[in-house]
């Protein structure tokens, strides 16, 4: 059909829909583009604006001036200008004048020299053309122009100075007729300027941003939709950092964009902080509101009772609210006020830069909410964070690289937000719609977990504490405590090295044994693989291969059963009676598994019971299955060679007998060494010769061979035995040793009638002698048996208050179980190490005697207060069921194996038959069970299994388990485990059904205390939501939280075999003591409050372990000083260093306030006097403080802080420096306040504190010795002392033999205990010696420690030269020195007539020399010496000799004799010291000979100038030499610090000065007593 | 007590069943108006009242919600059998209603029999939708095409089945067929031109609409070390991706597929057919029609709702109903063809035809029975069907392209064979070979 004009639809409605549809589309495309605009962030940043609007505003307010003084200042600048109009007017004319003489002037002049210039030139080119030119006669017309053109300039010239002159002298007129007179004037007009501009410059500068930030019309054009694609003010702000990549699961790494600062825009400026915000907000009626809030919510409280600390806060927070509306109300005037004063600028014609006008007339009460504030604060750290000076700019790097969460994210829900606590999380999900997002597995850390990504840079983890004792990541570092203390790493590998780079923290477990038992050769082999490097860490629980020698079975059960039970504060996990195992939930679960875990314990304890007993007669299973296999081999290679398989069980038997042994005994290392490698050579030796003949095809090995052979043989035998007979442990039965393995003598028991005196002596020196620095003891904490109380709280060690109920070896010899206990305590008091060579308890220095005091008051201290069954007793067929679940595991048996070893039907147990024994490896568990089975072998086995299974070898050496290898997950990268990969399994049910969950765990008020809801009910105890719902949403902190609070948890509901449970034990790591007085709910609610937070803090720790390999220029790479401080302080924790002495001083940061300021001043006055007699050292940071990192603060470093708040107007924190500080008084002066001086601070000004690190028991004791001895510094002298400025007070080479093997520096009849010896490896005593010299350079650079080495130059002669010349000078000045010749004059007699005699003393024996040599050569010698000799004593007995020793006075000996004067002066340094040979009756000072060797010079002459400086106390040295008054001049003349440093000098090199002709003479002469 | 469903959700079902009220009430209008019917519409003016009711509840935030034991009920029935009762259900039931359909049609294009599927269809999503596990896939926004693919294929099926009886009786009673009434040739401007430009503008809008509305759902960024789970093809692949639960990848991702487009591209040289050409209608291309219907709507829209709806973590089968649970463990226990014949009925061990054969020939011989079953059914059913049933075709078609249309036929029939086959004896492959990844 043909087409026709006619359409098929109708046109019209086809129009119709078109229309619609258009319209549609449009409508759609402009929805499209509002959605756009409607973008989070936009909204975000356009609000932002008037942020800063209102914010600029309010700074402005806030410098806004006094109307008065601008108009004061204004009126000033118009008088002034006023003031120079009319002088100028009144030169105006003249002026004029002068300035047309010297334009016309100038003009001349320039005019003039332009044609100098022009003629110069053609004088130039004619004086080249005639040098080029060759005929004469142009030569001579050359020459002519050439002097024509010379006059010519040379005219010019003279006319041009002249024309100079002339301008000169017009410009001197102006200068004096016009410039001179408008000096005064201009000069006074500019300096009111400037005081006006001083006055307004910050109100005109934040007026100007107030102005800016407005938004105008541009701004609203340019961010309409559509319109904002280009040059917007809204747009995202994002920092690229290409080389901190975001790891996606190995697949790519991937550049990082953080747009965090699209919404927080306020992030690096630090005006931005939360107060300034909250106040914008902060309108006259909303502050009144509130006061009325806080008013009303007082009243309420008043009512109630203790609520006393509360009302006091309210208080406080009512105070601060009146004047925020005292303040608020005042705004609109303010702004009123200001416009005012801009208005009238302007209309003075001032050029503000901006047109007031523009300034809003209302004051801008912002509407921000809290969440609003808090995503346009500042960083609360900008001095660390973000800011571009801060050790961690933006720029560099960003924010998820600590925060985590999705950087490109630009919405809150996409960036993974994480909210702290449930409060938070129900908030956001209203506000925000936000919702766990699942999709991002590594959302943001919620602010609990923040500092967890310091670990990723901060490998170190001690490089956290920034000076003194200051920490920056409390938390972490107090999770990294925690781990290091409870040894987690010995089950779970925390490893900081990923395929060689470094990737975190590094705690593993040192290798077994230790390398500081192998040979040197070893050591190195075992350190050089860089990417394996040795662990350093030791296993933090006790040896157990000595346990019967400590305890018993029934014990050991009881204890395994509950440890907590027996010891509440220990660090020992529970295993039993948890969630998986208790006897409630397997009666439930699993009837048949119910007597398991009794039936466990048994095993476990007889296991090392008998292993321990094996271990002390040499007859353990290891040491069994090693020498069997070793001998069997030998004897087959004795015969003939072994094959591979063989020969490498041989050499592999040997080298584990050989580890064994050393682990047992390392006190013989080097004969055990030794003896391994003799062994290894003799099988070598066999194994080689008997290949070689068997290779051999003719006439096999020559004779030498042979015997050498024969050798070896005889060898391998001896040798063995030998290996053995070294590696078996002493039992102390038969031996107990002291610190330098010497048998001794078990002090005998007292006998009744002395019995108290000893347990008394034994309590005292528990308490004084340092055990209470680790250790605490029930039984020193109330008064008694003639010793005060001294109630310490160490637990760096176990608490021994019920230790007599835990030592009672299970092995008593016929001497009884009464010596065997005191045994056991008096060896490990002499020297710990015999019984756990890795221990870190120290060698006391007891004598046997005191030790045996020691022992006999711990095994007094009865316990009466535990009574524990402890576990039951199993069954054989307990025993029997629970050996068949391991049997049936073991590889290669079948349940039928199992039926006919052990059957269930009960009666008697065939065991393993002989010939299946054989088919079974030597080290196999299973031959015990050899028939017929007892129910000892029975434990044995399940001991050993469930030993294994437990991984009881993660923190004891555990005889048996030589090798295991630590059986928990690794935690290297635990932080960033995917999710996905946990087994929450039903945990949340178990949460739910378990615990009360409690929204917030700690008061809103006071985030230091439990919230008011947290505390058990219906005996569930409380769990905060915010872990709750990790568990629920299947996120990773909530499954570490639920594995640390009860990690069984997860096998909640499930059906398991027992082998199957989860095994991880439950730890407690708050050791929360009961209070005074305080309610036992009370007490729980804390306990799990503190629990929970020490939990939260291990946490922190894991989280951050996530193994992310970062640029090296973001790691945190310390110079080599920092360093040795953050790896020294790792070893001061190892040793609880800081348990006794003091290490670091307090850190004190405030804020400088004119008041506080003026308190500072003050205490800078009554230090006067004592400056006064102070020496001054500059540069040194006692004397000289160092300038302030911040403006607006001041730091101080001291020790002992106390409030004091009666000295004071209010009260006030008053520390002593340690070190100088430096301030600018109100006044603007600089003063010095040294160190030593009290520095009072306001409280209120208070910014950060960290109080002194150590020192612990010196604190304790101050207190145990009050009853007798108030003064807390006399207490002090006698106790551990401070170790501040240890660095550059003691020589590095002596300090270091000092910490291996420290001799008693002070009397021990003075001091109150002393330094104990400790179980150190040379690397760690390094590690403190460069640790206190790092310190030294790094806080004090003025002390002159500069290198490791130290430069003594007061014992060499040309230093005793110059002093002695310097001194000699002196004395002639003084008129002394013939004086001082007559008081030699007897001396140098005396001296001769020694040196006489005892030359002539010694002439018969040279002649008997003479005669006596032999040949002709010796003779002539001997002659010749004899010669000397004679010529000696003949030069001696003249006149010469005299003069000769006059010479030598003068020329090296003066200055030291009468140095030596002040030093043994008995009114100086003999009061308290003795003096090499030179003894007092009772010194309390160090022998002054051992100065040389141990203390720096510099130190030394610092010390003595002024003691009191330079420690942390007052210390009982006096300032001999103050610098006000001369003293001393009959012995030494000079000025004070002349005398300080010639004692100094002498110290330095005492042994020679001593030995001195006069100085010999004066020692008897001192100590003769005389004054 | 409070209600069990959120606010916002009782909402969206209450204006949800306000919609299907108004379409009822609509369908109501057009039989008393247009078709001038008064019972139909009284009946749906009283269905409209129903829906009325549920939207007023759900407004008033009192709605129903699907009993506990429905569901429970269903995800325990589903499971049963190991598990595969829900895709042995959901195939048979999928089978037998195309069936039914087909031979009832006359019976399903009644408007008002149509009518009422779909408003029983929408009455059971409505109450589904109270599930909260049932919500949480629907309304997936990767889901979201589905229920429109359902709703437009059933529509498409039910316009060309209804043309086709129209046209089916009027070519009985001897009439032209409908669409040569309208034979009118047409104007490129405006009727084609101007059409597709509103029909661009439209389609353009709904796009905006929809990528405005449900936002492309942002997962986890994509990662080596983790699939997510279920990994799940785009939903227009799931049809395939659930072939692979049957056969090899190389059947199902590479042989299979092959053949669905080597068959698409042959149908017009395939087809002899000369009527039923440029119209509808079922009775002139029963053979035809059935054939493409079952290979389009059975095994490749309804397998992507399976895939879609029903198939979660680690691909098993998951009711209606049912948590996504990753943990669910489901017995595999399949077996080869090679083991049913050589081991359980012949008692020979498997491993021994390689020790006794040696490598190439052992796997051979192992897996002869299915060899030879394959070839059987490849070689022997043509010549088979030639004489038999399909007799005609062979002798309109020539050797050719009988031979090629059964062969397609076979490939396509291979897949419902194979599940039947794995549910009633739990065959895993028919020849297996993993030595040459050669599996069928």
């Amino acid at each position: 059909m043909a087409a026709t004009d006619q359409t098929y639809r109708n046109q019209k409605t086809l129009d119709i829909v078109f229309a619609v549809s258009c319209i549609l589309m449009l409508l759609g495309t402009l929805w499209m583009f509002w959605q756009d605009y409607d973008r989070q962030f936009k909204h975000i940043q356009r609000q932002f604006r008037d942020v800063e609007e209102a914010l600029s505003e309010y700074q402005m307010l806030a410098a806004l001036p006094s109307q008065e003084q601008v108009a004061e200042a204004r009126n000033k600048v118009t008088a002034a200008k006023k003031e120079y109009e009319a002088a100028h007017n009144k030169l105006l004319s003249r002026e004029r004048e002068l300035m047309a003489k010297h334009d016309l002037a100038d003009f001349a002049y320039r005019s003039l020299k332009a044609d100098f210039d022009s003629k110069t030139s053609l004088y130039n080119i004619a004086v080249e053309h005639l040098g080029k030119a060759e005929e004469p006669k142009r030569q001579k017309e050359l020459q002519e122009e050439a002097e024509k053109l010379y006059k010519e300039m040379s005219e010019l010239q003279d006319r041009l100075i002249k024309a100079q002159d002339e301008l000169d002298q017009i410009k001197q007129q102006i200068n004096k007729e016009v410039t001179q007179p408008l000096e005064g004037p201009q000069q006074q007009f500019n300096r009111a300027e400037e005081e006006l501009k001083k006055l307004t410059a910050n109100f005109d500068r934040y007026a100007k941003a107030t102005v800016q930030k407005r938004w105008k019309w541009d701004d609203i054009f340019r961010s309409l939709p559509i319109l904002d694609a280009f040059e917007s003010p809204t747009k995202i702000k994002q920092v690229w950092l290409p080389e901190l990549t975001i790891d996606y699961g190995g697949f790519k790494d991937v550049p990082r964009f953080d747009r965090c600062i699209s919404c927080h825009l306020g992030i690096d400026r630090a005006n931005f902080d939360h107060a300034s915000l909250k106040r914008l907000t902060l309108s006259p009626e909303l502050a009144r509101k509130e006061l009325e809030k806080a008013e009303a919510r007082k009243k309420e409280l008043e009512g109630k009772e203790g609520s006393e600390e509360q009302i006091k806060r309210m208080e406080g927070q009512i105070a601060q609210l009146k004047e925020e509306v005292k303040r608020s109300e005042g705004m609109q005037k303010r702004l009123d006020i200001a416009r005012e004063i801009l208005e009238a600028r302007k209309a003075a014609g001032e050029n503000l830069g901006f047109d007031p006008d523009k300034l809003p007339t209302k004051v801008n009460w912002l509407k921000l909410d809290k969440g609003q504030i808090a995503m346009y604060a500042a960083h609360p750290r900008l001095d660390l964070f973000v800011d571009a000076n801060s050790p961690h700019p933006m720029e560099k790097f960003g924010c998820t690289i600590c925060h985590q969460g999705q950087g490109s994210a630009t919405d809150f829900v996409n960036a993974a937000h994480t909210p702290a606590d449930a409060g938070q999380e129900e908030e956001w999900h209203k506000e925000y719609g936000w919702a766990h997002n699942h999709f991002w597995d590594f959302p943001m850390l919620s602010s609990r977990f923040t500092e967890s990504s310091c670990l990723k840079c901060h490998h170190e983890v001690t490089d956290l504490i920034r000076y003194g004792s200051k920490t920056e990541a409390p938390k972490l570092l107090r999770g990294y405590e925690l781990v290091r203390e409870y040894g987690c790493f010995g089950c779970h590998e925390i490893a900081g090295i990923k395929s060689g780079r470094e990737v975190g923290p590094d705690l593993r477990l040192e290798p077994q044994p230790a390398l500081a038992y192998l040979t040197p050769a070893e050591q190195d082999k075992a350190k050089a693989d860089p990417l394996n490097p040795p662990g350093t860490y030791r296993k933090v629980g006790p040896s157990l291969r000595r346990l019967a020698e400590k305890t018993n079975q029934d014990w050991v059960r009881k204890w395994i059963y509950a440890p907590r039970s027996f010891r509440p504060d220990t660090k020992m996990p529970h295993f039993y009676g948890l969630s998986n195992n208790s006897p409630d939930v397997l009666h439930q679960a699993a009837p048949e598994q119910e007597r398991f875990p009794d039936t466990e314990i048994a095993g476990i304890a007889y296991y090392l019971l008998a292993e321990s007993k094996g271990n002390l007669e040499g007859k353990d299973t290891t040491r069994e299955t090693l020498k069997g296999v070793i001998a069997k081999r030998q004897q087959q290679l004795v015969k003939g060679p072994l094959a591979e398989r063989e020969w490498k069980e041989l050499q592999d038997a040997s080298r584990r007998l050989g580890e064994l042994a050393l682990i047992a005994v390392p006190a013989q290392a080097d004969e055990i060494n030794r003896l391994i490698v003799l062994l290894k050579q003799a099988q070598e030796v066999l194994q080689e010769l008997h290949k070689k003949e068997a290779n051999q095809k003719d006439g096999g090995l020559s004779p030498g061979e042979q015997e050498e052979r024969k050798q070896a043989a005889q060898d391998v035998e001896t040798r063995l035995k030998e290996l053995l007979a070294v590696g078996q442990i002493t039992p102390l039965a038969k031996r107990i040793s002291d610190e330098e393995d010497k048998a001794v003598e078990l002090p005998k028991p007292p006998a009744d009638a002395e019995r108290e005196k000893h347990v008394s002596n034994g309590r005292r020196l528990f308490t004084e002698k340092g055990c209470l620095a680790c250790h605490s003891h029930e039984g020193t904490t109330k008064p008694g048996l003639g010793v005060a109380a001294a109630p310490g709280e160490a637990n760096f060690a176990p608490n021994l208050s019920r230790l007599a109920a835990k030592i009672a070896p299970e092995i008593a010899d016929e001497k009884g179980m009464e010596e065997a206990k005191r045994r056991w305590i008096v060896q490990w008091l002499l020297n710990p190490t015999v019984y756990h060579p890795r221990t870190r308890m120290p060698i006391t220095h007891l004598t046997p005697a005191e030790a045996g005091d020691v022992a006999e008051w711990l095994l007094s201290q009865k316990v009466t207060d535990w009574d524990d069954k402890g576990p039951n007793e199993p069954t054989k067929e307990d025993l029997v069921a629970l050996a068949r679940v391991y049997l049936a595991k073991a590889p290669g048996f079948t349940r039928a194996d199992v039926e006919a070893v052990l059957p269930a039907t009960g009666g008697d147990l065939p065991g393993i038959a002989k010939e299946r024994l054989e088919n079974l490896p030597p080290d196999a568990d299973e031959r015990k069970l050899e028939g017929p089975v007892t129910e000892d072998k029975l434990k044995w086995y399940i001991g050993r299994k469930a030993i294994n299974r437990l991984g009881c070898f993660g923190c004891h050496d555990v005889p048996g388990f030589e090798t295991a290898k630590p059986i928990g997950t690794a935690l290297n990268d635990w932080g960033k485990k995917d999710p996905e990969r946990l087994a929450f399994e039903d945990a949340d049910i178990f949460v739910r059904t378990h615990y009360h969950i409690v929204p917030l765990r700690n008061d809103p008020n006071d985030p230091k205390k439990p919230a008011a809801d947290w505390h058990a009910k219906d005996n569930k105890p409380p769990y905060e939501k915010i872990y709750a719902d990790a568990v629920q949403e299947h996120r990773r902190e909530g499954f570490l939280h639920q594995k640390l609070m009860e990690p069984r948890s997860f096998d909640f509901d499930r059906k398991l075999a027992w082998e199957d449970r989860l095994r991880m034990p439950q730890f407690r790591f708050a050791r929360t003591k009961k209070r005074d007085g305080e309610s036992e709910e009370a007490y729980q609610a804390r306990q799990e409050f503190e629990e929970a937070e020490a939990r939260e803090a291990v946490m922190t720790f894991i989280l951050g372990l996530v193994a992310e390999p970062m640029p090296l220029k973001y790691l945190n790479q310390p110079n080599p000083d920092r360093l040795a401080e953050i790896k020294g302080h790792q070893v001061l924790d190892k040793f609880n260093c800081a348990g006794c002495h003091q290490v670091r001083p307090g850190v004190y940061e405030f804020k400088t306030t004119p008041e506080g300021l003026k308190v500072l001043e003050d205490s800078y006055n009554t230090n006067r006097s004592s400056l006064k007699k102070d020496h001054f050292f500059p540069g040194h940071s006692a004397w000289e403080g160092v300038a302030q990192t911040a403006a607006d603060r001041l730091r101080v470093f001291g020790t002992q802080p106390k409030v004091n708040d009666t000295d004071f107007e209010r009260p006030m924190l008053v520390v002593r420096s340690t070190d100088a500080l430096r301030f600018a008084g109100t006044d603007g002066v600089v003063r010095n306040l040294p160190a030593a001086s009290n520095v009072p601070i306001n409280l209120d000004d208070l910014i950060a504190r960290a109080d002194p690190w150590g020192g612990t028991f010196v604190d304790l004791m101050i207190q145990y010795r009050k009853p007798t001895e108030p003064d807390a510094d006399k207490v002090r002298s006698v106790a551990p002392p401070p170790l501040i400025r240890e660095g550059e007070r003691v020589q590095p080479n002596w300090l270091y033999g000092f910490l291996l093997n420290p001799p008693p520096i002070r009397p021990t009849t003075w001091m109150m205990l002393r330094m104990p010896k400790f179980n150190m490896s040379p690397e760690d005593a390094r590690a403190l010696v460069n640790y206190f010299s790092s310190v030294s350079r790094l806080t004090n650079p003025g002390a002159g420690v500069r290198s490791e080495y130290v430069n003594v130059p007061e014992r060499e002669e040309i230093y005793w030269r110059t002093r002695t010349a310097e001194y000699v000078q002196r004395l002639k000045e003084q008129k002394k020195y013939e004086e001082r010749v007559q008081e030699m004059e007897p001396i140098w007699q005396d001296a001769l007539r020694r040196r006489i005699a005892e030359a002539e003393a010694s002439l018969p024996a040279a002649e008997e020399a003479v005669k006596q040599a032999k040949d002709a050569d010796a003779k002539k010698q001997k002659q010749a010496d004899l010669d000397v000799l004679k010529e000696r004593i003949k030069f001696w007995k003249s006149d010469r000799g005299k003069e000769q020793l006059r010479k030598e006075w003068e020329e090296t000996g003066a200055y030291a004799t009468d140095a030596y004067k002040l030093l043994t002066d008995r009114n100086l340094c003999l009061q308290c010291h003795n003096v090499g040979d030179v003894v007092i009756a009772s010194p309390q000072g160090p022998n002054l000979a051992l100065t040389a060797e141990r203390l720096r010079p510099e130190w030394v002459k610092e010390w003595i100038a002024n003691p009191d400086r330079l420690f942390g106390y007052k210390p009982a040295m006096p300032q001999n030499f103050p610098n006000d008054t001369l003293q001393y001049q009959d012995r030494f003349v000079g000025k004070t610090i002349d005398q300080v440093i010639a004692v100094r000098d002498i110290l330095m090199d005492l042994s020679r000065v001593a030995a001195m002709p006069g100085n010999r003479s004066r020692t008897a002469l001192a100590a003769g007593g005389s004054k | 007590m409070e209600h069990p469903l959120d606010k916002g959700l009782q909402n969206a079902l209450g204006v949800y069943y306000l919609l299907v009220a108004v379409l009822n009430f609509g369908f109501a209008a057009w039989w008393f108006y247009a078709a001038k019917k008064k019972a139909p519409a009284l009946v749906w003016t009283a269905v409209s009242g129903v829906f009325l009711i549920h939207a007023l509840l759900y407004l008033a935030h009192s709605g129903p919600v699907l009993s506990r034991s429905i569901r429970d009920f269903t995800t325990q029935f589903m499971g049963l059998y190991g598990g595969q009762m829900g895709p042995i259900l959901y195939v048979t039931l999928s089978i037998v209603g195309f069936v039914l359909l087909l031979y009832f049609r006359r019976f399903f294009v009644q408007p008002n029999v149509a009518w009422t599927l779909l408003q029983l269809s929408l009455l059971a999503a409505g109450w589904a939708m109270t599930d909260s596990e049932f919500q949480k896939i629907i309304l997936k926004p990767d889901n979201v095409p589905i229920p429109m693919l359902i709703y437009s294929v059933g529509f498409f099926t039910w316009a060309a089945l209804y043309r086709a009886v129209q046209n089916d009786d009027r070519i009985a009673r001897g009439e032209p067929v409908l669409e040569k009434l309208e034979d009118e040739k047409v104007l490129v401007w405006p009727d084609l031109v101007y059409t597709e430009l509103i029909a661009m503008i439209i389609a353009t809008f709904v796009l905006i609409i929809w990528a405005v509305l449900l936002k492309a759902p942002l997962e986890q960024p994509a990662t080596s070390a983790k699939a997510p789970n279920p990994s799940k093809a785009p939903w227009y692949f799931l049809g395939l991706q659930e072939m692979l639960v049957y056969y090899d990848p190389w059947m199902a991702g590479v042989v299979l597929p092959t053949m669905i487009i080597i068959g698409l591209i042959a149908i017009p040289y395939i087809d002899f057919n000369r009527r039923g050409n440029g119209y509808f209608s079922f009775a002139e291309r029963k053979f035809a029609v059935s054939i493409f219907m079952f290979g389009f709507v059975v095994l490749w829209v309804t397998l992507i709702v399976l895939g879609t709806f029903l198939r979660g973590p680690n691909w098993n089968f998951f009711g209606p109903f049912e948590y996504w649970d990753p943990h669910k463990v489901l017995p595999l226990n399949n077996v080869n063809l090679s083991q049913l014949f050589w081991l359980n009925l012949c008692h020979m061990p498997l491993d021994d035809f390689k020790v006794r054969f040696g490598d190439f020939l052992g796997p051979i011989l192992r897996e002869l029975p299915g060899i030879l079953l394959v070839l059987l059914y490849m070689l022997a059913l043509p010549p088979l069907l030639a004489r038999t049933v399909m007799r005609g075709f062979f002798i309109k078609m020539g050797f050719v392209r009988f031979i090629v249309l059964v062969t397609l036929m076979q490939f396509m029939a291979a897949l419902p064979i194979k599940m039947v086959l794995r549910w009633a004896i739990n065959l895993k492959y028919i020849v297996a070979i993993p030595e040459i990844f050669f599996n069928i």
